[in-house]
C-alpha cells in the first residue's frame, strides 16, 4: 500500500513539473523570460483556449509571421504534443490573470 | 326597427370591432417602435460619457498589463461600475451588480442599468470586452408611457370616428335597399292578408254536403292553398313584426288551443291521409295566446309537410308541456343543432322560407320554454315544448 501511494506520489510529482522540467531551464539558460511572452500572448489572443491555441501551434510548427516575441532567432522546440499541453496547461496556471486582480 | 336593419346594425359593429382591433395592433406596435426610439435616443445621449468611462478603465488596465500584474489593482469609480471579459465570455474582473451581458450588443439596456461593451485594440490582461455599467433613473419611461397613453387614447378616438362615419358612408346603400324591401314586403302581406281571409271565410260558409263530391275535393285544394298562404302570411308577419306585437299574457289551456290548431291543419292533414291521435292531460301555461298558437302552427304545419302519406301525428300534453311527434323523414342528428337558424331548410322537397323553427325559437325565448327535439331519419321527429313548474 504504501509503496502504491508513493508511486502516485512521484506521478504527480512529475506531472506537475513538466513545466518546470522541459521549458524553465532552457528560457532561463537563454535569458528569454517566460512571463513577458505569456503577457505578449495574452495581449493578441485574450482567452485560454485562444492562447494555448496560438503557443501550441507556434511551438509545434514555428512561423516567422506568427512571431511574437521578436528577440534572436526562431528556435525550434523538441517537444512531443502530449508534454506540450500539459507544459501549456501549467503555464496557463502559473502566469493566469483570473483570480490574482484586487 | 326591423330584423333586417337590427342585422345591418349587428354587421356595422362587428366591421368596427374589426376595425378598432386592427387599430389597436397598429396602436401596438407604433407604440412599441416610439418607445424602442426613444430608448435609443436615452441610450444615445450617455454615449459620450460612457466612453470616456470606459476609455479611462483601459488605460488602467494596460498599465496593469504592462506591470505584468505586479500592479493588480482595478480601478474602482464612484459614477460607474466595469468589468473586463476575455475572448470566449469568460469573466476575467468585474464589480458589476448584474451579469446578463449581451456581449451581441454594444450599447444596451438590462433592468435598471445601462450597460456599454467597449472593445480595445489590444486585450490588455486578456480583455477583449470592457463592459461599463451605469444606472439608469427611468424617468423616460413614466414620460414615454405617458404620451403613449395620451396620444394613443387620442388617435383610437380619431380612428374609432372615421371608421364609423366611414361605415355609415359605406353602408347607407345597402340600408336604403333593405328599408324599401322591408316596406315592399310588409305592404305586399298586408295586401294578402284581405283577399286570403275573404277566401277562408266564404269556404267556411259553404254547405258541403248540398254540393257534389268532385266540388268539395276542389274547394278542399283553395282552403288548403289559402290556409297555406294564411299561415306563410302570418310567419311574416311575426317576423317582421314582432317587436311591435305586444304581448298579452293569460291563461291559456293548451289542450282547447291544441284542439282548435288541429281543426285548423284538419284539411292539410287528410289530403295526406294523416292521422292525428291526441293524448291529453291538464294542461295549461300563462303566456301571449296568439304567440303560442304560432308556435303550435309551425310544429302542426311541419309535422304534416315532412310527414309520409298516411303517416300519423301524435300529440301529448302534460302538466308541464306538449309534444308533436310525426312519422316523417327524420332530421340527422348532427343537424339538430342548426334547425333553428332562419332560413334554413333542411329538404327542399317541401314549400317553405325556413323562417318556422326560427319563430318557434324565438316564441319559446319570450316565454322561457325549452324546445327539445329527438329524431331519427326516416322514422320519426318529436318536438318537445316545455315549461318550468310553478
Amino acid at each position: 500500500m504504501a509503496k502504491k501511494i508513493a508511486l502516485l506520489f512521484l506521478c504527480l510529482t512529475l506531472y506537475a513539473d513538466t513545466f518546470d522540467r522541459a521549458c524553465v531551464p532552457c528560457h532561463q539558460r537563454r535569458g528569454v523570460a517566460l512571463k513577458p511572452i505569456f503577457f505578449d500572448y495574452l495581449l493578441y489572443y485574450s482567452s485560454e483556449r485562444g492562447v494555448k491555441g496560438a503557443m501550441r501551434e507556434f511551438l509545434l510548427r514555428p512561423d516567422p509571421k506568427k512571431r511574437l516575441y521578436k528577440k534572436g532567432p526562431i528556435y525550434r522546440h523538441r517537444i512531443d504534443p502530449g508534454t506540450l499541453q500539459k507544459a501549456l496547461d501549467e503555464y496557463w496556471e502559473r502566469y493566469k490573470v483570473i483570480g490574482k486582480i484586487k | 326597427m326591423d330584423i333586417n336593419l337590427l342585422s345591418e346594425k349587428k354587421s356595422l359593429l362587428s366591421f368596427l370591432g374589426l376595425y378598432i382591433f386592427l387599430t389597436l395592433i397598429i396602436l401596438s406596435l407604433s407604440s412599441f417602435m416610439y418607445y424602442r426610439f426613444q430608448k435609443e435616443i436615452v441610450l444615445s445621449s450617455h454615449l459620450p460619457k460612457l466612453q470616456e468611462y470606459a476609455k479611462d478603465v483601459i488605460h488602467r488596465i494596460r498599465q496593469m498589463h504592462e506591470s505584468l500584474l505586479e500592479d493588480n489593482y482595478y480601478p474602482r469609480y464612484s459614477n460607474f461600475r466595469s468589468a473586463i471579459y476575455d475572448a470566449d465570455h469568460v469573466r476575467i474582473f468585474s464589480l458589476l451588480q448584474t451579469d446578463r451581458i449581451d456581449f451581441s450588443s454594444v450599447l444596451y439596456k438590462v433592468g435598471d442599468k445601462i450597460h456599454f461593451i467597449k472593445e480595445p485594440e489590444l486585450y490588455y490582461l486578456g480583455a477583449k470586452y470592457v463592459i461599463i455599467e451605469i444606472e439608469d433613473d427611468e424617468a423616460w419611461i413614466t414620460a414615454v408611457y405617458k404620451n403613449i397613453f395620451t396620444f394613443g387614447s387620442l388617435f383610437l378616438l380619431f380612428m374609432a370616428g372615421l371608421g364609423y362615419f366611414l361605415v355609415k358612408l359605406f353602408l347607407r346603400p345597402m340600408k336604403n335597399s333593405i328599408l324599401l324591401l322591408n316596406n315592399f314586403i310588409k305592404d305586399t302581406t298586408h295586401e294578402l292578408n284581405t283577399p286570403v281571409s275573404t277566401i277562408l271565410a266564404n269556404i267556411e260558409t259553404i254547405d258541403k254536403s248540398q254540393i257534389p263530391p268532385k266540388i268539395v275535393k276542389k274547394i278542399d285544394r283553395i282552403d288548403i292553398a289559402a290556409r297555406t298562404i294564411s299561415h306563410i302570411y302570418k310567419d311574416l308577419t311575426y317576423l317582421l313584426l314582432h317587436e311591435k306585437i305586444p304581448s298579452t299574457i293569460e291563461q291559456i289551456d293548451i289542450n282547447t288551443l291544441l284542439e282548435q290548431r288541429v281543426e285548423y291543419f284538419k284539411t292539410l292533414a287528410d289530403s295526406k291521409k294523416i292521422t292525428i291521435e291526441f293524448h291529453k292531460a291538464p294542461s295549461t301555461l300563462k303566456a301571449d295566446r296568439k304567440k303560442i298558437a304560432r308556435l303550435i302552427d309551425n310544429l302542426l304545419s311541419n309535422a304534416i309537410k315532412y310527414n309520409k302519406l298516411g303517416g300519423k301525428i301524435i300529440i301529448t300534453t302534460s302538466k308541464e308541456g306538449f309534444s308533436i311527434q310525426d312519422t316523417g323523414v327524420g332530421i340527422p342528428k348532427e343537424k339538430i343543432d342548426e334547425i333553428f337558424t332562419r332560413y334554413l331548410r333542411l329538404n327542399s322537397s317541401e314549400g317553405g322560407f325556413g323562417i318556422g323553427l326560427h319563430i318557434v325559437s324565438m316564441i319559446a325565448k319570450e316565454f322561457g320554454l325549452s324546445i327539445d327535439i329527438d329524431s331519427k331519419v326516416d322514422k320519426y321527429t318529436k318536438v318537445s315544448v316545455t315549461w318550468p313548474k310553478k
